[in-house]
């Protein structure tokens, strides 16, 4: 059943987003801003299959860098335009998604966070044994910037990219919180939390699982794509370990599973992040540990801390979905 | 002629490398059905630890290797107490543990660098002998390489095999259950086995560090390298792994030999894949335990 309510949050969300960089208008908040978003949209994409479907899934920094490199490949090799190069990234990105999912066909639980952490990390051989395409260690540059009509997005302080990372943000968000309340987000859950009985009431975990990484592959993508745009270089940096511990640090404070959460950890580990911007492996090594703390202190992020606040001080709201009771999944 | 006899030695090397990783992977995982993300980074650690030893205490190389492994076991106290332990036997626990290893390696990174510096350091060969087999040389630290790492394997089976602790890790790894119903603490398993896998990576750091040079994202490679033989010999079994870590060094030297250094690894990745499509298990495996 969906009231008003639950709907009206929306129009806020978006009036919120348009609001933030004519509050914040020197070109280094802006600059925060456009990572926020682009932060956001990967650490959702991202929590779709980590959180929500509970698949050991380290391929998604891999998906992002596809996309960034096939932003960079198209836009510097063939005349394309550039906003064309988005979507297409994303698809591209979504094809890649085919091939790391092949070993999740017959592979379970652990095992896939083994194959799809080489995927990722493979990425990374065959964009410098491709050097004549890619350029190898030195990356692509000079990737032209998007515009519309005759303004360029990096006008005003890059106010362009603010909004079209926040539409993307936007889009990401509606789309997850649909995806998560449908029976697409039900079957993911039941699955994840008891998979023998799932599929013995016909759920199909090989296509709902493939489903869900293809739709975060293509995000992810898009969000590779729009980084190319943003840097206007792409190198071998895309699939490296900085961003993979970077978006599993948003992912789990703010909350694995939870639809918002991961928003709400990509602007908090991005200020952090930022503020240590000039400490070199000390802005590393507090990434690592803020990690770990919130592992330890809270596993289930600020979203587990503020539904726990929220259900002691009313009545647990009907439509916020239960996570269903856990069974051991250890058989030996 | 020659390129054979360089296949074999380099294979023999490699497959030595590759053994001391995957084997403290195998046993990480068989126990505490985990994959350790963070072994690339503490074999970096490790060869960091006895480059300290050696030129900053003067120690020789077999005595400061000696030393780092047991500064390294400390270091896998500490791994078991803080990233194993508290997150084990939560529901979901093993993707915690996967996620607070990658977390480790990033420490483990970062601190090596503010500790060493970024300038690239090396280790001295241990030692200075050379054989030559039919054409086939090597020396120094391959030579160390290709005999050490087999020796050390072979211990770890031995103690597997007849030892009272030995016994209890397998009796953990048949059945949790029922090893706890005997009265077999867990955490007493998942501490000596957190320690044994980090010594034998630190050994293969050491011999890596002899051999190339020392630098915090050394141990990406490796560790790559032992989960392919992971899915090649079947995670969780000894001797799968042993045959496995041969044949991907095999694999490795000759599609390096002929297809040069960039296309190996994708080479290697696709015979994985492959693997881990026709034969989930392992290709070595005939018994499969439900994961």
């Amino acid at each position: 059943m969906t009231n008003l309510r639950s709907w009206a949050g929306w129009p806020v969300y978006a009036a919120v987003l348009v609001a933030l960089p004519l509050v914040f208008t020197d070109s280094h908040s802006r600059l925060l801003l456009i990572l926020f978003t682009m932060y956001g949209v990967l650490a959702m994409s991202w929590n779709l299959t980590l959180g929500f479907a509970g698949i050991f899934n380290f391929a998604q920094i891999g998906f992002f860098g596809i996309g960034a490199y096939t932003t960079g490949i198209l836009v510097t090799r063939t005349g394309i335009d550039p906003w064309l190069a988005l979507p297409i990234s994303g698809l591209s990105a979504l094809l890649a998604s085919l091939v790391a999912f092949l070993p999740v066909l017959r592979l379970r639980g652990i095992y896939v966070g083994l194959a799809t952490y080489v995927f990722s990390q493979l990425c990374i051989y065959l964009v410098l044994g491709q050097a004549g395409l890619t350029g190898g260690s030195n990356g692509i540059v000079g990737i032209p910037r998007l515009s519309l009509g005759d303004v360029s997005l990096r006008a005003d302080g890059r106010i362009g990219y603010y909004f079209l990372g926040a539409a993307l943000l936007f889009a990401v968000t509606v789309l997850v919180r649909v995806l998560t309340r449908s029976t697409l987000g039900m079957s993911l859950l039941a699955l994840r939390d008891n998979e023998a009985l799932a599929t013995s009431r016909g759920v199909s975990r090989v296509r709902q699982h493939l489903i869900v990484f293809m739709i975060g592959g293509a995000v992810a993508g898009v969000a590779g794509s729009f980084n190319a745009f943003l840097n206007g270089v792409v190198s071998t940096d895309v699939f490296g370990f900085g961003y993979l511990t970077l978006l599993l640090s948003m992912i789990f404070l703010g909350g694995s599973g939870s639809v918002y959460g991961p928003i709400v950890g990509a602007v908090v580990v991005t200020l952090v992040s930022d503020v240590l911007q000039d400490a070199g492996a000390w802005r590393d090594m507090a990434i690592a540990m803020l990690i770990l703390v919130v592992l330890w202190i809270a596993p289930k992020g600020l979203a587990g801390i503020t539904n726990s606040v929220l259900t002691s001080l009313r009545r647990p709201r009907t439509s916020a979905p239960e996570p269903l009771p856990t069974t051991s999944k250890e058989t030996a | 002629m020659d390129g054979i006899s360089v296949i074999v030695t380099s294979t023999l090397v490699l497959g030595g490398l590759y053994m001391l990783m995957a084997a403290g992977l195998t046993l990480i995982w068989s126990t505490l059905r985990v994959f350790n993300f963070g072994h690339g980074a503490v074999m970096m650690f490790g060869a960091y630890l006895t480059w300290s030893l050696l030129d900053a205490g003067g120690l020789p190389v077999a005595v400061a290797l000696l030393g780092a492994v047991a500064a390294m076991a400390l270091i896998g106290l500490a791994y078991e107490f803080l990233l194993v332990s508290p997150f084990i036997r939560r529901p979901n626990g093993d993707m915690l543990v996967m996620v607070a290893t990658l977390a480790a390696t990033m420490l483990l990174q970062s601190g090596a660098q503010l500790i060493w510096g970024p300038e690239i350091k090396q280790l001295p060969p241990f030692g200075g002998a050379r054989v030559e087999v039919a054409g086939a040389v090597a020396q120094g630290s391959q030579l160390v390489t290709i005999l050490l790492a087999p020796l050390l394997v072979g211990l770890l089976a031995l103690v597997l095999k007849r030892t009272g602790i030995g016994l209890t890790v397998r009796a953990l790894e048949q059945n949790r259950e029922h090893a706890q119903l005997l009265g077999i603490a867990p955490r007493r398993v998942y501490v000596f086995v957190v320690v044994v896998a980090i010594g034998l990576a630190t050994v293969a750091g050491a011999l890596l560090g002899s051999m190339q040079f020392i630098s915090p994202g050394m141990g990406s490679d490796p560790l790559l390298r032992a989960f392919v033989v992971l899915a090649f010999g079947g995670a969780g079994s000894l001797a799968g792994t042993i045959a496995g870590a041969y044949a991907i060094g095999l694999l490795e030297a000759v599609t390096t030999y002929y297809f040069g250094l960039s296309w190996s690894p994708v080479l290697v990745f696709l015979a994985m894949i492959v693997i881990m499509l026709v034969k989930p298990e392992g290709l070595l495996r005939t018994k499969v335990r439900s994961a």
